[in-house]
């Protein structure tokens, strides 16, 4: 933000410019580092460490093993449904402010967070089925 | 009600969660997915799914973040910024308020002690008949008014006969 601020014209929203940035920043620190991160790989060849249990007992550790199995479950989806499911449940964007920013039809934007959840229900089995079971 | 496909389902539980249709499309929805095993499995899925990223729990960013993001600031920052005339006015307007008020206050001083002058040290009686005496006007009507005009009035009359 603090580089491209003088390229913001008032054109859109700040908010939809804040968010191409981010973006932008995220896909480039995507590319630049895409042979050293655990994304985009079938579950098959994962080598890192099953999920925690869910079960634990500290409300603090509770949360952060939630936060990161599901950051770890996003971070295994293919980067455009990541994309779309993040921008719709995180950030919490329309599906026509979505397809704006990544430049596809609402269409495609839905069928991407479809699957996104649907594969994130596969990869939080355990943590779902964990919290339910309580 | 006309029924929907699956295919019309998925492309419903989408919009249904957006809030972005009817309500007789979302009646079609919970009809088809009373029906279809597979797709309400689909629709529960999505649901919980959404949930659980609504709701993630805020992540606490890095000790580091906060001196890594500015140790890259500074390096954004170039070399010639610190030239730059609007830091150093506003940096600098402290300072200027103050020599501001100190040469305001001397001039001050000056002024009223040159004021005073005339009333202690002029030589009043004078300027009634010498027009180039460096008398103000107010000490000169107060030595009239005082009734002490010397013998102004004497001289006056000498030097103008």
């Amino acid at each position: 933000v603090y580089r491209s601020i003088g390229r913001f014209r008032g054109e859109a929203l700040f908010r939809t410019w804040l968010h191409q940035v981010t973006l932008n920043a995220a896909r480039s620190y995507h590319r630049d580092r895409a042979g050293s991160l655990e994304v985009d790989r079938p579950a098959s060849e994962r080598t890192d460490s099953p999920d925690p249990d869910p079960a634990v007992a500290d409300p603090v550790d509770d949360r952060l093993a939630t936060r990161q199995a599901i950051d770890r479950a996003l971070g295994r989806l293919p980067h455009e449904w990541r994309e779309a499911v993040t921008l719709r449940d995180v950030e919490g964007l329309s599906y026509r402010e979505i397809g704006d920013l990544t430049g596809v039809p609402i269409g495609t934007v839905e069928s991407r967070i479809f699957r996104a959840r649907r594969q994130l229900r596969i990869e939080l089995a355990p943590l779902i089925e964990g919290r339910e079971r309580r | 009600m006309t029924p929907v496909t699956c295919d019309d389902a998925r492309s419903l539980m989408m919009r249904v969660m957006d809030d972005d249709v009817p309500e007789s499309a979302r009646a079609a929805l919970e009809a088809h997915v009373a029906e279809c095993a597979e797709c309400a499995e689909a629709w529960r899925d999505q649901q919980v799914v959404r949930a659980w990223l609504v709701d993630r729990p805020p992540a606490a960013p890095s000790p580091a973040f906060a001196r890594r993001l500015a140790g890259e600031l500074d390096a954004l920052t170039p070399w010639w910024a610190i030239v730059d005339w609007r830091r150093w006015t506003l940096r600098l307007a402290p300072v200027a308020a103050v020599l501001l008020l100190l040469v305001g206050g001397a001039l001050g001083v000056t002024s009223s002690s040159s004021s005073a002058t005339p009333v202690s040290t002029a030589p009043v009686s004078t300027a009634l008949w010498d027009s180039s005496a460096d008398v103000s006007s107010d000490a000169l009507l107060l030595a009239v008014l005082s009734g002490s005009p010397d013998d102004a009035m004497t001289r006056y009359e000498e030097k103008t006969r």
